[in-house]
């Protein structure tokens, strides 16, 4: 045995006869019942025990954990909840006081507990007992309940795990100390772990020196922060050959250094100067040369190192302008939030708050600068203004060549209004305009007309500026709704080659003719108009709104987690059909099982902030500033409660990389506003664009949960989504089941705005989501849809988009119990399914003055959804219907312009659909319908269709006062055809019904709509025999049996 | 309105003490530690009080006219030799040496006939050092009141109410606030019960329960534990500050140690700072604001020096003394005993300006 091993021995046999004595005392005091008084003196004993000069650490790490327990014991007999009577806890909490007094407080005694156990890190080997006590320490000091003990003890063990040379642990302490330090009130102590932190993070390499310089931007005052700068320069020289240089040597190395282009070698050394002059002038010297060479993170460094505050906030408000010129002033977040309250402060401020009233953010400015006086708010960021854009154009020449063009296409645009013109002259017009500020006033001239919609798009659509395009689009769709929104009567110069309605029609009330092929002509009171105005908003979402109402970012808390361990990305863990799991690509770009994401857990962040946040933690490689754009290679989740804010106020741009399975899942709120985020292949360095045969591939993608708010606001959207359950593009969902199980969710909403989506999978995806806004967006080049409100969906707005060129499928579409939603003056066209298509058992939804048009299916499917409103729409050059209506009754069509569509203007029919199977293969029960079609035509204008209506199974068809102009080709068709000529005499005054001499029973629906009285007239209602048992599918020789059972036709 | 009685009750109870106008005692009851150290039982304090010899050049001592700003208190000459003098004689007249005696008075005479101190910089660092000239000067006092003739106590106490009235005044510093203005309510206080200034008395009181009363939880000072590598020196300062007013109040059978105001009580203050001479690490928490740290910039080296005896003679530990003679019940005061035991007592006699002289000579057993 060695002297010191048996020292050691005779050491433990006091402590354990230490321990033997408090459990002989204990048990003796137990006896007499005085629990309270025992625990308190073992405590003392053993706290005393562990201040014996002669006790190793590791027996004074047993004894302040016995000291501890005896606390905590304490602590519980003294609790609130605690049972048994009232003087035994009186009494716990008197002992309580009195060990307080004695020093034996629960972070004191646990910070001695640290002290006597951090050694065991240095020297114990790697493996499984470092891992012990590894874990050990992290327990007492995360247990520290102030977290002022809190931080100390990380950065404590931070100093443990960098003498043990073991850097990135040692950076992970730091960072939780960081973390730690929003906690603590006292300004000062708050001060003192920043300072603790940059000291112990400044030894560990370029990552610690990122989290340094956060830590020193932090500090609330300039003294502050140039005494840390001064440390951290200091720590950074030992072990350099420049460690014991004489100061005299230090000057003259870091000016060498400066003036050979070395700008940031040059300010370490300058930094560890002592205050002086000299120093000072160095430090004014490189500010100026980073500043000139755009070296944000060297001037930063070297404006927070002037001790003489003056100087420092000078500096520092030079930065603020810096960041504020080059459009990204939310850059300068941190700094102005980390300043202590004063008048530099309120003078960086106020710079901050003039640049974001300017671009339209006042709830930003008025939160920083209260008192400021109100600025013009300038809407919206390059909006389209021809006359400044007039001025701004120096080449006079050109432009009066331009002005002439423009003139001359006004003119025609002009006589058109008066009489018909040629296509091919118009268009041949229109292709000389060539400024895109040009094209959108000719574009709008162009809306006001009644068949000049699809050329004004086509203009908008060939303008170059994206965020131009998109309000010009919604300009025109505001302009193109207002002229739908008039009825048709005020349009002058049509001719009508309907038979005009007979003056003795009113004798003919009640009467019903039967015709042979089991149809009843009924004559019914043409009834009521629309006694209600439809539930179109007075008033529709702007992008200025959401900016003047985004948050200040401050207060956030970020990090980095393992995805297996947040429920809200852990779902992408689970296994796809194809055996692999969504997170697939993170996994195989990380190497790990489970990859790590960043969490924005509270607070408001930029995303910006973020990557600069994480710069000195060992998540620093998932987000990162590569120029000016913001990459993120990692899933990034939005927890409950915090905001994350994506603006080109923060950063110009922000790439998403799919090779690194980038996205963002929110459970909080996220801003997007005047933004721009591109789905990146990192590999082939462009957006990683997708088409049909591709959109199984991982694509980034917008996720927003139940809880969650999503903002989307004058905005660039680009190659986003993919065919994958909530990985669509932009996705509003309830859940994640795992969450929902556990509580009540809101449903996801959140408002869409004057935002340009250019190929993602889906524009626009709601599951359970409510109130959603889409208003005045782009959606071009979308692969399956551009918007697609569904299951079980209710209450969105959706109002003069622009959607165009989806490859696969329709342009707006809502589907799937999605209820209540407004549709209203959106242009869809070009599209490879339908324009609009209100689909399985979406019931009460509302389209109103929409354009669809030149789509490769319908103008508008209704199928399988009943009690649904349609009017003022023009729905023309669909190749196939203009409006399609399948299995589905109460719909009323009014005042819609149905023109040149291929196939009819109107087709009604029932079909047998096959049950909707779920992408498991089982039943999901939305797929229930009744094969009953009835509909209302109304008022509506058709015109050069391949058949005006044409009807197959259909139980009722009520018409009145439609207009068929130069409806030169067949008016009626189906099961109607040869029906024109009573119809047309007819309905001119009364609702004419013509209804299936087999009654269906009516199918169980709650028509609201219809109930609050925005349907026209109810001879439709009349068609449903109460009495009846089935759907006349059933009953040879009906039109329903006839039409069921010889299709069965698809969507 | 039962607790509003109470509360009355309890407040005069309080005060009442503070402005009673007993003859004072200042520090210590002088005449009764004159008798406890003629017994043979502190034979050893009694030897600890004549340990230092006097240095007949004492008497020479060209009094300062005033301290400047750059003078360092720590350093020796100008008033740290004064004070050296003082405290020195102070004990040992106290033990019964007559030539010190003698030798303190002319000393005291000289230097208020000469307005000592009158023209002292109206800066922060120059009063700090007459601060600590101060208390040993009004111990002197004490301990020679009963050999002055009335116009010699005119001459001096007259130059003293002069200087302490110059030690009350705040500058706009944190000096204000922290364990400085704790000595100039130690001094104002002490100074008040020697001449029964109730109003001095009580504003050193006040004084005493402000400090109590802003004490964390865990027993440290704001303004003490922000200091960086000084963290735990200065928390010692303000405890030495502290134990004299509590002793002063002693004098008048009232129980400062036992004081609490909210959390914090002496114990409490104690206790925290016993922490951090065990485990200098556990005042990271806060010293690493690293605030005005003095020599030495890294936080992580706590200054123990004070654990040590001063090489000018001082023991920055003095104020241990009174504290430990007390013999209070808790675990507080066992540990400061232990560590007096352990790491000072060889050091005797312990001698500091911040606790008015030769502390193991008035107060030690």
């Amino acid at each position: 045995m060695t002297v010191s091993s048996r020292s050691d021995g005779h050491r433990r046999l006091r402590i354990a006869s230490l321990l033997v004595s408090m459990v002989l005392v204990s048990s003796a005091m137990a006896q007499d019942g005085n629990e309270v008084t025992r625990l308190a003196e073992e405590a003392r004993q053993a706290f005393v025990g562990a201040e014996q000069s002669n006790a190793g650490a590791r027996q004074k790490a047993v004894l302040y954990q016995v000291a501890r327990a005896r606390l905590k014991l304490l602590e519980k007999f003294a609790g609130q909840g605690t049972s048994g009577p009232g003087e035994f806890r009186e009494g716990a909490r008197t002992e309580l006081t009195r060990l307080a007094d004695e020093g034996l407080s629960h972070d004191m005694v646990s910070a001695m507990l640290l002290q006597a156990s951090v050694a065991d890190l240095a020297g114990t080997q790697a493996g499984a007992d470092r891992v012990e006590v590894g874990v050990t320490l992290h327990q007492i000091a995360s247990e520290q309940r102030s977290p002022a003990y809190r931080a100390a003890a990380f950065v404590e063990i931070a100093h443990a795990y960098a003498r043990a040379g073991l850097q990135d642990r040692a950076l992970r302490y730091a960072t939780l100390a960081l973390d730690t330090a929003e906690a603590v009130f006292e300004t000062g102590t708050r001060t003192g772990v920043l300072n603790a932190v940059s000291r112990v993070a400044s030894g560990l390499g370029t990552p610690g020196t990122a989290l340094a310089n956060r830590a020193v931007g932090f500090m609330p005052t300039a003294r502050s922060r140039a005494y840390a700068r001064q440390a951290m320069a200091r720590e950074q020289l030992k072990g350099t050959t420049m460690e014991k240089v004489p100061e005299a040597k230090l000057k003259v190395e870091a000016k060498k250094r400066m003036a050979t282009g070395d700008l940031a070698g040059g300010l370490s050394l300058a930094l560890a100067l002592p205050d002086g002059k000299e120093r000072e002038d160095i430090l004014s010297a490189s500010f100026e040369a980073a500043i000139e060479r755009h070296d944000r993170e060297v001037a930063l460094a070297a404006a927070e190192s002037f001790f003489d505050s003056s100087r420092q906030e000078t500096a520092l408000t030079a930065i603020v302008k810096y960041d504020a010129e080059r459009g990204t002033p939310l850059r300068s977040a941190e700094l102005v939030n980390s300043m202590e309250d004063g008048p530099a402060r309120a003078s960086l401020q106020l710079v901050v708050a003039t640049e974001l009233k300017k671009t339209g953010y006042d709830g930003m400015a008025e939160r920083l600068s209260s008192g400021a006086s109100r600025n013009p708010n300038i809407e919206g960021m390059g909006e389209l203004s021809v006359e400044n854009r007039r001025v701004a154009d120096g080449a006079a020449h050109e432009r009066a060549g331009e002005l002439s063009t423009l003139s001359e296409v006004k003119n025609l645009i002009e006589q058109k209004k008066r009489a018909p013109i040629p296509d091919a002259l118009l268009l041949a017009s229109l292709g000389k305009v060539s400024r895109d500020d040009d094209k959108a006033e000719v574009a709008f001239a162009l809306a006001a007309l009644p068949d000049a919609g699809a050329h004004a798009a086509n203009l908008v659509r060939s303008i170059g500026d994206d965020l131009s395009r998109a309000r010009a689009f919604r300009r025109l769709a505001q302009i193109r709704a207002d002229y739908l929104m008039k009825p048709l009567s005020d349009e002058p110069g049509e001719s009508v080659d309907s038979v005009p309605a007979a003056a003795s029609a009113s004798k003919d009330d009640a009467q019903e003719l039967q015709t042979r092929r089991g149809l009843a002509l009924i004559k019914v009171d043409a009834g009521h108009s629309a006694n209600a105005r439809l539930p179109i908003p007075g008033k529709f979402a702007t992008s200025a709104e959401i900016r003047s109402t985004v948050p200040w970012p401050g207060g956030a808390v970020v990090g980095s987690t393992f995805a297996s361990h947040n429920p809200y990305i852990a779902k992408f863990l689970d296994d796809t059909e194809g055996g692999v799991t969504r997170l697939e690509q993170a996994v195989r770009y990380q190497g790990l099982p489970s990859p790590r994401i960043i969490v924005v857990q509270r607070g408001t962040a930029t995303l910006g902030m973020v990557a600069r946040q994480l710069q000195g933690t060992d998540a620093r490689d998932l987000i990162v500033y590569e120029g000016d754009a913001v990459v993120v290679r990692a899933p990034v989740f939005v927890a409950p409660g915090a905001t994350l804010l994506l603006s080109r106020l923060d950063a110009p741009l922000y790439r998403l990389s799919a090779n690194a399975g980038a996205f963002i899942a929110n459970a909080g709120e996220v801003d997007i506003v005047d933004a721009e985020i591109v789905g990146y292949d990192e590999k082939a360095k462009q957006p990683s664009w997708s088409d049909n045969d591709r959109s199984a591939l991982f694509r980034p993608f917008l996720l927003t949960w139940g809880d969650g708010r999503m903002n989307v606001a004058s905005s660039l959207l680009t190659a986003l989504g993919y065919d994958n359950a909530k990985s669509f593009g932009l996705t509003y969902s309830s859940g994640p089941d795992r969450v929902a199980e556990l509580r009540d969710q809101a449903r996801p909403t959140g408002t869409v705005v004057d935002s340009v989506f250019r190929n993602l999978y889906i524009g626009l995806h709601s599951y359970e989501a409510e109130r959603v806004q889409v208003v005045g967006n782009e959606y071009r080049d979308s692969i399956a849809y551009a918007v697609d409100a569904h299951d079980g969906s209710r209450g969105s707005i959706i109002a003069f988009n622009t959607v165009y060129g989806t490859m696969v499928r329709h342009g707006i579409a809502v589907s799937r119990d999605a209820d209540d939603n407004v549709i209203v003056g959106n242009l869809s066209f070009d599209n490879a399914g339908s324009g609009f298509v209100l689909d399985r058992n979406s019931t009460n939804n509302v389209l109103y003055a929409n354009s669809s048009f030149q789509n490769a299916q319908d103008g508008v499917a209704v199928f399988e959804s009943s009690c649904n409103v349609l009017t003022n729409n023009h729905l023309a050059g669909n190749k196939r219907d203009g409006l399609k209506v399948r299995n589905s009754f109460d719909v009323g069509a009014y005042g819609n312009r149905i023109e040149a569509n291929g196939n009819s203007g109107v087709s009604a029919y029932i079909a047998n659909i096959p049950i909707s199977k779920r992408a498991d293969g089982h039943s999901d029960g939305s797929g229930h319908y009744a094969p009953v079609t009835a509909l209302s035509l109304r008022n509506n204008s058709f015109s050069a269709n391949g058949v005006g209506v044409n009807a197959q199974g259909v139980s009722g068809l009520s018409m009145f006062s439609n207009r068929f102009v130069k409806q030169s080709r067949r008016l009626l068709g189906g099961d109607i055809r040869g029906l024109e000529g009573p119809v047309l005499r007819l309905a001119s005054q009364t609702d004419v019904l013509i209804a299936s001499t087999c009654r269906p029973a009516k199918p169980v629906l709650s028509c609201r709509l219809r109930d609050r009285g925005y349907f026209e007239g109810d001879a439709d209602r009349q068609i449903f025999n109460s009495q009846a048992g089935s759907d006349c599918t059933d009953i040879n020789g009906s039109v329903q049996h006839r039409a069921f059972s010889s299709s069965s036709q698809g969507t | 309105m039962k607790r509003i009685l109470a509360f009355s009750v309890l407040s005069l109870l309080a005060t009442a003490p503070a402005t009673s106008q007993v003859r004072g005692q200042g520090l210590f009851d002088v005449e009764a530690r004159r008798a406890m150290l003629a017994q043979p039982g502190l034979a050893a304090v009694r030897s600890a009080c004549l340990a230092i010899p006097r240095d007949p050049s004492w008497t020479n001592l060209k009094p300062i006219e005033g301290l400047k700003a750059a003078d360092n208190a720590s350093m020796e000459g100008g008033a740290n030799n004064y004070s050296w003098a003082v405290m020195v004689m102070t004990g040992r007249a106290l033990a019964g040496d007559p030539a010190s005696e003698a030798s303190l008075r002319d000393l005291l005479l000289a230097w208020a006939k000469a307005k000592a101190f009158e023209n002292t910089d109206p800066d922060g660092e120059a009063h700090f050092g007459l601060k600590r000239a101060l208390l040993p000067t009004i111990a002197a006092y004490s301990i020679l009141f009963r050999s002055l003739d009335e116009s010699q106590r005119q001459i001096v106490s007259g130059w003293i109410v002069s200087l302490v009235r110059k030690i009350d005044r705040t500058f706009g510093t944190d000096a204000d606030l922290n364990n400085r203005r704790i000595l100039a309510d130690s001094i104002l206080m002490t100074w008040g019960a020697v001449t029964g200034d109730g109003a001095l008395y009580d504003k050193g009181y006040r004084g005493y329960r402000a400090i109590l009363a802003e004490a964390r939880p865990d027993g440290s000072l704001v303004l003490e534990t922000r200091r960086g590598a000084r963290a735990l020196w200065s928390m010692r300062q303000s405890l030495a500050s502290l134990t004299v007013m509590a002793e002063v109040a002693a004098t008048r059978s009232v129980d400062l140690y036992g004081l609490r105001e909210g959390e914090g009580s002496f114990d409490r203050l104690l206790s925290y700072l016993l922490n951090g001479i065990t485990e200098p690490a556990v005042v990271m928490a806060y010293a690493s604001e690293n605030h005005n740290p003095g020599a030495e910039a890294d936080f992580r080296r706590q200054d123990m020096s004070f654990m040590a005896k001063r090489h000018h003679g001082r023991h920055l530990m003095a104020w241990a003394e009174p504290v430990v003679a007390r013999e209070r019940a808790g675990l507080a005061t066992k540990r400061l005993k232990a560590l007096l035991a352990r790491s000072v007592r060889s050091d005797r006699p312990l001698i500091d300006e911040l606790v008015g002289g030769n502390a193991t000579c008035f107060w030690g057993r």
